[in-house]
């Protein structure tokens, strides 16, 4: 098995056009594999939700860039996994680069409470809220490849209440 | 296929700051793999429930450990495996080392009503609440791998009703 990371994005403010959680490889080399990407919703505060549009990005054209944005650190599965070099980890920042969606997904900004069963409350659920695994279970089928200078991004689109929690699995090889 | 276990923590009482579920291994060589893990609502008697935070957490540095906790015994999945030799599987109790996080959920610790569909009757559903389960069915991607004096842990950060049911699926290799 390749060694594996998972990028944990948490409490990270909606805002319209916003990076949410963003991996950048600018590796020569050095390929990453996005495996899975999950969202959930991270606001326990009463708050005003809204209705929020995200969409799961790749950027592999027109000079992908990342400036500016707040850096998270990757957790290895194992220890003695060697970590990623030349790799950008973030969540806001300025974009740059041709974007193409994978998925799109409205989102409900609104804090879940104990003993509802809406929108808000579904988004607690990790199964539910996969929003890619391209290839997962099936080798037939690539995930989503980064070669140097290319992104994946979960991006907000519109809306701009509320937190979220995001996660990339992804593989280095 | 590699020997398997199931350790279950059952009924335990949700606090602040509290280890739900824990696997340190604490063997030089012996390698053990955390290929699932899942909560499930555990609460039958009438509660005032409230929103609970809970962390899938591991603890790669900084000292591990896990002191005074409430010992559980791993089911095999096979009896005619062999247990690993130095392997501690607990709840509550004194954690050390760095946590680092997996994934992280919002959770409704009131009891589930026979006849009701909000988020604490989804709690039920054990496909729905699966909370880790990096690389099953894909050999391609890292489970997380406990090696010397790491440890898995199923973590509640707030949220003090209620009682939380969780498994954890391992393999030693």
């Amino acid at each position: 098995m390749a060694d594996t990371f998972t990028a944990y994005y948490p409490n990270v403010t909606f805002a319209a056009t916003k990076n949410m959680a963003a991996i950048l490889n600018q590796h020569a080399t050095q390929v990453i594999k996005v495996r899975r990407v999950g969202i959930l919703n991270s606001q326990t505060a009463a708050v005003i939700g809204v209705l929020c549009s995200i969409e799961m990005r790749g950027y592999f054209a027109g000079s992908p860039n990342l400036t500016g944005s707040t850096s998270v650190t990757p957790v290895t599965h194992d220890t003695n996994n060697t970590t990623p070099t030349s790799v950008i980890y973030g969540h806001a920042g300025t974009i740059a680069g041709t974007a193409t969606t994978f998925r799109r997904i409205f989102w409900s900004s609104d804090e879940p409470a104990i003993s509802g069963a809406t929108m808000d409350e579904l988004e607690t659920f990790i199964p539910l809220n996969t929003i890619f695994d391209a290839g997962y279970n099936d080798a037939n089928v690539q995930p989503l490849t980064l070669r140097q200078n290319q992104m994946a991004m979960v991006y907000n689109v519109s809306g701009a209440a509320g937190l979220l929690d995001s996660w990339m699995e992804f593989t280095r090889e | 296929m590699a020997q398997t276990w199931t350790a279950y923590y059952s009924g335990i009482a949700f606090a602040a700051s509290k280890n739900m579920a824990a696997v340190l291994n604490s063997h030089a060589t012996e390698i053990l793999r955390i290929r699932r893990v899942g909560v499930l609502n555990a609460q039958t008697a009438a509660v005032t429930g409230v929103v609970c935070q809970l962390e899938m957490r591991g603890y790669f540095a900084g000292g591990v450990s896990l002191t005074s906790s409430t010992a559980v015994t791993p089911t095999s999945h096979d009896t005619t495996n062999t247990a690993p030799s130095s392997a501690t599987y607990g709840h509550a109790g004194t954690i050390a080392g760095t946590a680092t996080t997996f994934r992280r959920v919002f959770w409704s610790s009131d009891e589930a009503a026979i006849s009701t569909g909000t988020i604490d009757e989804l709690e039920t559903f054990v496909p729905l609440n699966i909370i880790f389960d990096a690389g099953y069915g894909d050999a391609n991607v890292q489970p997380l791998t406990l090696r010397q004096t790491q440890m898995a842990m199923v973590f509640n950060v707030t949220g003090a009703a209620g009682l939380l049911d969780t498994w954890i699926e391992f393999t030693k290799e």
